[in-house]
């Protein structure tokens, strides 16, 4: 495919910019930089395959206006002109705006897809030298070198990435690689697995372990049998080595027991505890018997002094006449009750008079206080004034009407605001000129009016709604009279008098055509009759002209039928409103003069009033006026005659109140009478007669209570008088009762004295009944004493009986005896008891005792100890091992430590696979890309090798002759290049490895390889525009020169666009090629 | 009457895959299938069942911890206690289990011989008899069931065997036998092991595995435990209930709409929350591949370890999830308009890989020569060959590897060639 011509109608900064590439050859396109060159090698994809959707392109036009036109030529020479718009949706058109579908374009490009032809197909400086690069990266690897130069895409650097990215990794001899770091016997797979089988518990070791616990459990047990004998035997002869002492020992008691039953008949066992008793007892009678006795000694002695003091107290006991037992002597404890009875009754009397004497001194005060109260009362009443009668003065008070004088002042306010009212109505409807008086005048009545008001209303109504409607048909008619006028102005269909008209003309006409004939006027025409002639002729040609116009008129108005109906519309509608109008003068008429007939009734209403009648209009006013005045003088009225009565009452009422004032007063008091008389107001009289009424009977109030208090305070002291005699005669009364008290008595002196006598005699008879109940009982325990003594002398004469002995010395001796042997019968069974609880009787001790030799016994204790210490330490060795078994074992209770562990492996054995995914994915991905260089180097070798040293030795001016496929050191296919041989070298030239080529070269020989490859494309119809880029910068002038040629060469079966910014390079292209192969376009500031 | 249904223990087989790394969260998928087991005790209890049934494989054959044993016998004991007498027969994973061999069992447990089939002590109280044979040799290859013993009368019969019935994918065709034989012995209930993917093979009578109690990689996805079965007069109820303490999930991620890697990432959060919420509050151990035609895909393909790394990240602020693999498996966004031609349009150089990538996998032995030529192929531990992993025996494998080393390789050409 060609593009025979490029327009860059609006795309970039670009505008119709048009560009002829249609002619054979190389195709230079010249521009500085930023001059676009990058722009038109994108506007040439952007045309074959669309414009990018995120264009930077439309910075000069919008979006929507880029727009790229072409001719392009396909392989088979077909043409299409396109247009490529920036759209979504059909961007691709023909030349004149038709939708062309991809697919027409797409049968051009032949499968050659966009990254295809950006990679292939175009080439810049930077990817020359990458390139260039990138073979000697690959060490002129000839696949990678075949590889690389087909396109743009870095093979090389591809494989590099994939190779660095499995090495970092793994490598086999690295060590921080994760995968190192993972495998390998120091790997950590390995670590985890160790660490698992360490934890892992075999089944064999368990079995070993309950068999070693069950083994050592029977050891144990074999042990602790063996254990048990030794320590029985032992404890035999340990048994039998305690019991010694204790053997000996019973043996020596019950000796000493049979030597004392011979010393004679011991007493019985409880004798001794008896005869104790006994003893203590008589001890303690005796005793208690001599206490007695000198206790009732002390009480006599006492006794006796108290007689003494007795009879030294003047009291003979004769006041108590009534007892039995009179006199100190016979004195009991009846005796002191009485006394202390005497002594209360003495105390009550001496209480009574003292009480008694109080009562009759505050009697004695209060009557006092009375009397003086009743002198000063009395001398208060005698100065208060005698009570007044007021009777009369209230009644006048009350006799005054309740608000006589607020109604009075009330009733002038209300008449004052009434005349106001009324004067103000008045002047508001000044304009009726009503008379003061308006009780009697004859005005219409209401109803009368209304009616006749009504009636001139509408009498007014009907002919105003006249004078409407002849107006509304006055306009009518002029409307009508304007359209028939507008009708008759465009050229009117003739009327039926336009017709007449003609017709009549006609008929005129005819007739004077008649007479000229009928004349003969017509037939003798000669030289002289030339004007007869021809007026003939004109009023001939009048005639048919008329007759024309007759017929014309009538053939109108039956060709114009439907214009003339309008025409005689219009004008009869013009006559009836005028009619119409007519009609409504006349009806306008009638109503106006009926309106006047009533106006001159409404008059004649208001005549009887003597009143000028008011407009009709304004007669409701009048009326609501004529009655608000009426009502407010009656009012006024009203209130005038209110107000006069009122102060009539209130004038007799002062008269009254004046007089009777007057006379409550005494002569002292003329000031307060004078006031009473200068009164005028009701108000201010009343005022002073209500105080005056209160004043008196306050007076009168007090005169009465004064009285009542006087005479209260006279009855109070006649009976404080009557208390003071009953005190004093019940004090005279006590007097007697006390004297008489004494002589009953046999007493005197005064109370306190009797009492102070009475109560020393008290006291002594207290204290000589306490000593007598003393006496009593020491006396009771003497004989109780003497009595116990008796009992205890017959208990000792029982127990010697009982223990057949004949004094209590020989008592004493049995007793003793018993008491030994007692002693030696517990020290045998403390014996007994020491050999009991060993396991053996009694007498077997004694025989196994008897059967040992004390020195040989402990000699054969100490083997026993021997054998149970050893045997003991042998067990406990074994125990301790079977604790251990044991705890070791209930270690092994299902402990998920080793698959923890396993866990662990499983999670390194994961990052292993993880990673080894990975590397294996990274390696495969560069055996495909190895696989793929190979394969195309295979296919592709002979014929591209074959055109690439064609365009090598070109560009190189001849310097290299042959690239040559040859076998680098590692086996693998290498590119290398020959020299031409140097002049006077004999055979072959040099080969060159491409790392031992010169920068430049490298980039040339890139350059063949690229343009190569190229061929391939051309050979299977599928060429395409090749666009370079700036690819000679680098190049001197002949190598330049060289390119040029091999690019024009090339521009046979490709079309070659050369970009440069190096106007040099024309002048470079112009020397190598001939002028018809070499176009020069220019763009920017150079077009 | 209700028993509990379970097979394929594997107590104490590891998680696969799970690649250790900081804020995993390892604590709390830990023996995991220690857990599993726990339930499935604590399960029996609450339900009072009248029997457990354990259909074989209590171990892992190549595992040599007796302390498993020791963790399995205190299980056994603990439904001792709970008066809940077990049926055992050994799998082949116990057949060539060294540690299966010593362990003695408490006295609840019936466990069956493995010379001649065997019918238990019949419980007729609570109306059922069990019959079985266990494995006397890992690679049992003849019919066991056809020497079952005949139907207990008048109780519920159910056979308890270890088998792949007439084969089953992923699984060795042990102790071979068909529906039709099993049911031709007028059994009650089936309670078969040895496929752990579950299954109610057949309701007249019923045939059922349950499946394993936990799974333990990415191939034993989703629900795992035990089979609840609740027998009424005329009426057999058989139910799955969970068991596992870690649920695995393959998450599949559409990419079809994500223009670029950081929205393939919140389509990722999206499904892998999703998925979190189907395991029931279980930590989940997930594997995402993205899939669909994207425009993301060269991107993923070139980003893959950010891809990695952030899908993990996503895991991670879940709390409970730990990424096992994030795998692309994406097509590039532009269909071709000939589906043979694939990578047509992406430029020649593109089509040429991947012509030669097709070339390659139609070559299984050229592929497998290509892989192990690799300097690191030899140092790979066998573990890490093994199924499921580097398997290069597995062509399947093989060509995914292949088709991601195209994948990539053009991911790496286009933006080279950008």
């Amino acid at each position: 495919m060609r593009i025979e011509r490029l327009n860059l109608v609006r795309y970039g900064h670009f505008t119709d910019c048009a560009l002829d590439f249609g002619a054979p050859g190389l195709h230079l396109v010249v521009g500085p930089n930023e001059a676009g060159k990058s722009t038109l090698r994108s506007a040439v994809g952007e045309l074959l395959y669309g414009i990018h959707p995120q264009t930077k392109l439309d910075f000069l036009h919008a979006m929507q206006d880029l727009r790229i036109d072409a001719l392009l030529r396909g392989a088979d020479g077909t043409t299409l002109d396109v247009v490529r718009l920036k759209k979504t949706k059909d961007s691709l058109r023909t030349a004149d705006d038709a939708a062309l579908p991809q697919g027409v374009l797409d049968g051009l490009l032949a499968g050659i897809d966009k990254k295809t032809f950006g990679s292939v197909f175009a080439l810049d400086h930077e990817e020359l030298r990458a390139g260039g690069q990138a073979l000697l990266d690959g060490k002129g690897d000839l696949g990678e070198a075949l590889f690389e130069s087909r396109s743009s895409a870095r093979l090389s650097r591809v494989q590099e990435q994939l190779r660095e990215q499995y090495k970092a990794l793994y490598t086999s001899r690295g060590r921080h690689q994760p995968l190192n770091t993972l495998l390998g016997a120091a790997g950590r797979v390995a670590e985890a697995k160790r660490e698992r089988e360490a934890a892992l518990l075999d089944p064999r070791v368990y079995k070993k372990l309950t068999d070693d616990v069950a083994e050592a459990r029977k050891q144990v047990q074999r042990l602790q049998e063996s254990l048990n004998r030794e320590r029985t035997e032992l404890n035999r002869l340990m048994r039998i080595r305690q019991a010694y002492p204790a053997v000996e020992q019973r043996r020596r008691l019950l000796e000493e027991r049979g030597s004392l039953l011979q010393q004679g008949t011991p007493a019985p066992g409880h004798a001794g505890r008896a005869y104790a008793a006994i003893v203590e007892g008589r001890k303690t009678h005796q005793l208690a018997a001599k206490a007695a006795r000198g206790e009732l000694a002390r009480i006599d002695e006492k006794l006796a002094d108290l007689a003494e003091r007795a009879k030294q107290l003047e009291f003979s006991g004769e006041a108590l006449e009534d007892s039995e037992d009179a006199g100190f002597e016979h004195a009991g404890v009846e005796y002191a009750a009485r006394l202390r009875a005497l002594i209360e009754r003495v105390e009550e009397l001496r209480e009574s008079r003292r009480d008694a004497q109080a009562r009759l001194d505050a009697a004695k005060s209060a009557a006092n206080k009375k009397n003086l109260d009743l002198t000063k009362r009395q001398a208060a009443l005698e100065k208060l004034r005698a009570p007044r009668n007021t009777a009369p003065l209230r009644a006048a008070l009350k006799a005054v009407p309740e608000g006589l004088t607020t109604r009075i002042e009330s009733t002038r306010k209300q008449l004052a605001s009434a005349t106001s009212k009324l004067a103000a109505e008045r002047k508001r409807h000044a304009r009726f000129a009503l008379p003061e008086q308006l009780g009697d005048l004859a005005v219409p009545g209401e109803q009368e009016m209304q009616a006749a008001v009504k009636r001139i209303a509408e009498a007014e109504h009907r002919a105003a709604e006249c004078e409407r409607l002849r107006d509304e048909q006055c306009a009518r008619e002029r409307e009508g009279r304007r359209v028939l006028e507008r009708f008759l102005q465009q050229d009117p269909p003739p009327s039926e008098a336009d017709l007449a008209k003609a017709r009549e003309r006609r008929g005129e006409l005819w007739k004077q055509v008649r007479a000229r004939w009928s004349t003969g006027a017509v037939a003798d025409t000669d030289d002289s009759g030339r004007s007869d002639r021809s007026d003939h002729e004109a009023v001939l040609a009048d005639f048919e002209s008329a007759l024309a116009a007759a017929d014309e008129t009538a053939d109108r108005m039956r060709r114009e039928a439907q214009r003339l109906a309008e025409r005689k519309n219009l004008e009869q509608a013009v006559q009836e409103a005028a009619a119409r109008i007519a009609e409504l003068d006349e009806e306008l008429a009638r109503a106006r003069a009926e309106h006047g007939g009533l106006l001159a009734g409404w008059d004649g209403l208001w005549e009887a009033s003597a009143l000028p009648a008011p407009s009709p209009d304004a007669a409701a006013d009048f009326m609501r006026a004529f009655q608000r005045i009426r009502e407010l003088s009656e009012e006024v009225a009203r209130q005038e005659a209110d107000l006069a009565d009122d102060e009539a009452t209130a004038e007799a009422h002062v008269r009254r109140l004046r007089e009777l004032l007057a006379s409550t007063y005494d002569e002292g008091e003329a000031d307060s009478a004078d006031a009473a008389t200068a009164a005028t107001g009701l108000a201010e009289l009343r005022a002073l007669a209500e105080e005056r009424q209160a004043a008196l009977t306050e007076a009168a109030r007090k005169h009465a209570t004064a009285l009542t208090q006087v005479a209260d305070l006279r009855a109070e002291a006649a009976e404080a008088e009557r208390d003071l005699n009953e005190k004093a005669q019940f004090i005279a009364s006590l007097d007697t009762y006390w004297a008489d008290f004494l002589a009953t008595h046999a007493l005197e002196g005064a109370p306190l004295e009797v009492r102070s006598r009475l109560e020393s005699a008290l006291k002594l008879t207290e204290e000589r009944n306490q000593l007598l109940e003393g006496r009593e009982e020491h006396a009771a325990a003497l004989a109780a004493g003497e009595e116990q003594l008796e009992q205890t002398a017959a208990d000792l004469a029982r127990l010697l009986t009982e223990c057949g002995v004949a004094d209590e010395q020989l008592l004493k001796e049995a007793i003793a005896l018993r008491t030994s042997l007692d002693g030696i019968d517990a020290k045998l069974e403390v014996a007994v008891s020491a050999l009991t609880g060993q396991g053996a009787s009694v007498e077997q001790l004694e025989r196994e005792v008897a059967d040992q030799d004390l020195g040989r016994l402990d000699a054969l204790i100490s083997e026993g100890e021997q054998a149970v210490a050893e045997q003991e330490s042998a067990n406990n060795t074994k125990s301790i091992e079977l604790a251990r078994l044991e705890h070791e074992l209930a270690g092994l209770n299902g402990s998920a430590k080793a698959a923890e562990k396993a866990e662990v492996v499983e999670q390194e054995l994961a990052a292993v696979v993880g990673h080894g995914h990975e590397y294996l994915r990274l390696y495969l991905a560069e055996r495909l890309l190895l696989e793929n260089i190979e394969a195309y180097r295979q296919q592709h070798q002979g014929p591209v090798l074959r055109r690439a040293q064609e365009a090598f030795t070109a560009l190189t001016e001849g310097r290299f002759v042959q690239l040559v496929d040859d076998t680098g050191t590692d086996g693998k296919a290498v590119l290398r290049a020959r020299r031409a041989p140097s002049p006077g070298e004999v055979g072959d030239g040099q080969l060159v490895d491409v790392e031992g080529m010169s920068e430049g070269t490298r980039d040339q020989l890139y350059l063949a390889l690229r343009l190569a490859t190229l061929e391939r494309y051309a050979e299977e119809g599928r060429a395409m525009p090749l666009l370079l880029d700036d690819v000679l910068m680098t190049f001197d002038d002949g190598r330049s020169a060289a390119a040029l040629r091999v690019f024009d060469d090339l521009a046979e079966r490709f079309q070659v666009i050369l970009l440069t910014h190096h106007a040099h390079l024309i002048e470079v292209a112009a020397a190598a090629l001939p002028s018809q192969r070499l176009h020069v376009h220019r763009v920017g500031a150079q077009a | 009457m209700r028993f509990l249904h379970a097979a394929d223990l594997h107590i104490d087989s590891p998680l696969r895959g799970l690649e250790r790394h900081e804020d995993a969260p390892a604590d709390l998928l830990r023996a995991a299938t220690r857990r599993a087991m726990e339930n499935l005790v604590v399960l029996a209890a609450e339900e009072r069942v009248d029997a457990v049934l354990l259909a074989g494989d209590v171990y892992d054959g190549d595992w040599k911890d007796f302390e498993t044993a020791l963790f399995f016998r205190k299980q056994l004991e603990r439904l001792h206690e709970a008066g809940i007498p077990v049926y055992l027969v050994s799998g082949n994973h116990d057949a060539a289990s060294r540690i299966s061999r010593t362990l003695s069992y408490p006295e609840n447990v019936f466990v069956f011989g493995t010379h001649a089939p065997e019918t238990a002590p019949p419980d007729f109280e609570a109306g059922f008899a069990v019959h079985g044979q266990g494995y006397a040799r890992q690679d049992v290859k003849e019919n066991l069931a056809v020497g079952y013993p005949a139907a207990v009368p008048g109780v519920l019969n159910i056979g308890l065997l270890h088998t792949a019935l007439n084969g089953r994918d992923g699984h060795d065709p042990y102790a071979p036998c068909t529906e039709s034989e099993l049911a031709a012995l007028g059994y009650d209930y089936w309670a078969l092991g040895h496929i752990h993917q579950r299954e109610i093979v057949s309701k007249e009578p019923y045939i059922v595995f349950p499946g394993n109690i936990q799974g333990r990689h990415v191939r034993e996805a989703g629900p795992k435990g035990c089979t609840l079965v609740t027998v009424r007069p005329g009426h057999i109820e058989a139910e799955h209930r969970d068991l596992d303490v870690v649920r695995w999930a393959r998450v599949e991620v559409d990419a079809s709409g994500a223009a670029d890697l950081d929205e393939v990432c919140r389509l990722a959060q999206g499904a892998i929350e999703s998925a979190r919420s189907e395991a029931g509050g279980r930590p989940l151990a997930a594997r995402v591949t993205i899939v669909g035609r994207s425009d993301a895909h060269a991107e993923l393909w070139r980003e893959r370890e950010r891809l990695g790394a952030e899908v993990r990240a996503i895991g991670q602020a879940c709390g409970d999830v730990w990424v096992e693999k994030v795998r692309p498996a994406t097509a590039p966004a532009q269909l071709s308009s000939d589906p043979s031609a694939e990578g047509a349009g992406t430029g020649e150089l593109i089509e040429g890989i991947l012509r030669t990538a097709r070339e390659l996998r139609a070559d299984e032995d050229s592929l497998r020569e290509s892989i192990k030529s690799s300097e690191l192929w030899n140092k790979l531990p066998p573990e890490a060959r093994d199924r499921g992993r580097l398997d290069i025996a597995d062509p399947q494998w093989c060509g995914q590897l292949l088709d991601e080393a195209a994948a990539l390789l053009s991911a790496m050409l286009e933006e080279g060639a950008a």
